[in-house]
């Protein structure tokens, strides 16, 4: 359970400030018209989501059933 | 002739519907007007006593004016990139696509890009129907975000275009190796594209960077774009009107004088106006104040008769 709040902390820090560690944030817009053009891309980082067991799998999980 | 642009920009409450109107009552003796509001509580239809819709209404002789509905205007923007996304969710039943939908409809950002695209459809459906275009706009700090979201925008798609231009490097590269590339999703096979002209990414960046360049280069072209700032005499106001001035400045925008609007309630608003001007490095227009509001066709010509707004029109005398 420790193990599990102090991911769960992590994760929310992350999607909070991933923009400091050099991670910034295309505009939405410019993501939403690419999208339709990268389901390859989607797709296999849906997969290597699902197996991981860290908080790169558990915050695509987000979004991921 | 080239469609030309005004913007009028200014805090809430200090007359820029009112100068908009005013401004397109004087084009429109020699030029075909539309005035047009983006602000989601819309006035122009109180200024000018009628009922107006996003279908543009002559309201005099060469003048037309709209409210374009920006809640519909942010629906459509989303029903059309909903649309964009079906394509997806054959081959992508395991991501949540309506989840990552519903929160992105939500996000920072969107209604400013709903509004520039609003801007960028009405401009395209405007070129050869009239010679000017004033936008009524919203308040100053979506206003802002709006005129800085082609810049930033053009930034990030040539970044990524860069970047995809070097993965389709590599892929060329793996393929002269080990041949064409495809990959399979639920038992369809796809191509992997290696070259430019067939890889939709690239097609799709190059395509948002064309818009971008066309909508920034538009702006900062003083013989077609002009802001035309509206201020009252206070300090508030001023320091608005300043921080909003630098930002336009930034953008490479063509600025007309300042307007300095409702003179004359403080017997000290006349100097205050001066200050203004001193202080904003720039020149400034009084409008003096009235106890008759200016509503309804014949009250704002009276008010637009106390000025010449033709030195906001792009193109004519700049300062």
């Amino acid at each position: 359970m420790e193990f599990e709040l102090r991911e769960m902390e992590n994760i929310l820090a992350l999607l909070l400030f991933s923009s400091f560690l050099g991670l910034p944030s295309p505009p939405s817009d410019l993501s939403l018209r690419l999208m339709p053009h990268m389901v390859r891309e989607m797709y296999v980082m849906g997969r290597r989501a699902g197996e991981l067991d860290d908080i790169s799998g558990q915050i695509a999980g987000l979004f991921i059933d | 002739m080239a469609l030309k642009i005004v913007y009028s920009v200014g805090k809430g409450g200090v007359g820029k519907t009112t100068c908009a109107v005013a401004l397109s009552l004087q084009a429109a003796r020699f030029l075909r007007t539309l005035v047009v509001s983006l602000d989601p509580a819309h006035n122009l239809g109180d200024v000018l006593e009628c009922r107006l819709t996003d279908d543009a209404k002559e309201v005099t002789s060469n003048l037309w004016a709209s409210e374009i509905d920006m809640g519909a205007a942010i629906a459509r923007y989303l029903a059309e990139s909903t649309q964009r996304l079906q394509s997806m969710y054959g081959y992508l039943k395991t991501i949540n696509i309506d989840g990552y939908f519903d929160a992105l409809k939500l996000s920072p950002g969107i209604e400013e890009y709903a509004t520039l695209q609003a801007m960028e459809q009405l401009l395209c459906s405007a070129e050869g129907r009239y010679d000017m275009v004033v936008f009524d706009t919203p308040p100053t700090g979506l206003t802002l975000r709006v005129l800085a979201l082609p810049r930033v925008s053009l930034l990030w798609g040539e970044r990524l275009s860069r970047l995809r231009r070097e993965i389709l490097d590599k892929r060329r590269i793996v393929r002269n190796i080990q041949g064409e590339r495809k990959f399979v999703i639920d038992g369809t096979e796809h191509a992997l594209p290696s070259e430019e002209k067939s890889d939709a990414v690239m097609g799709e960046l190059q395509d948002y960077i064309g818009r971008m360049r066309r909508l920034s280069a538009l702006q900062a072209d003083a013989s077609r774009s002009r802001v035309m700032p509206v201020m009252n005499p206070d300090r508030l106001s001023l320091f608005e009107t300043r921080r909003a001035l630098e930002t336009l400045r930034q953008l490479g925008m063509s600025i007309g004088p300042v307007i300095v609007n409702k003179v004359g309630v403080k017997p000290s608003d006349e100097e205050t106006a001066r200050e203004i001007g001193r202080e904003l490095g720039m020149s400034t227009r009084t409008l003096p104040f009235s106890d008759d509001e200016p509503v309804g066709m014949e009250a704002v010509a009276r008010f637009a008769g106390s000025l010449d707004f033709r030195e906001w029109i792009p193109g004519e005398r700049t300062e």
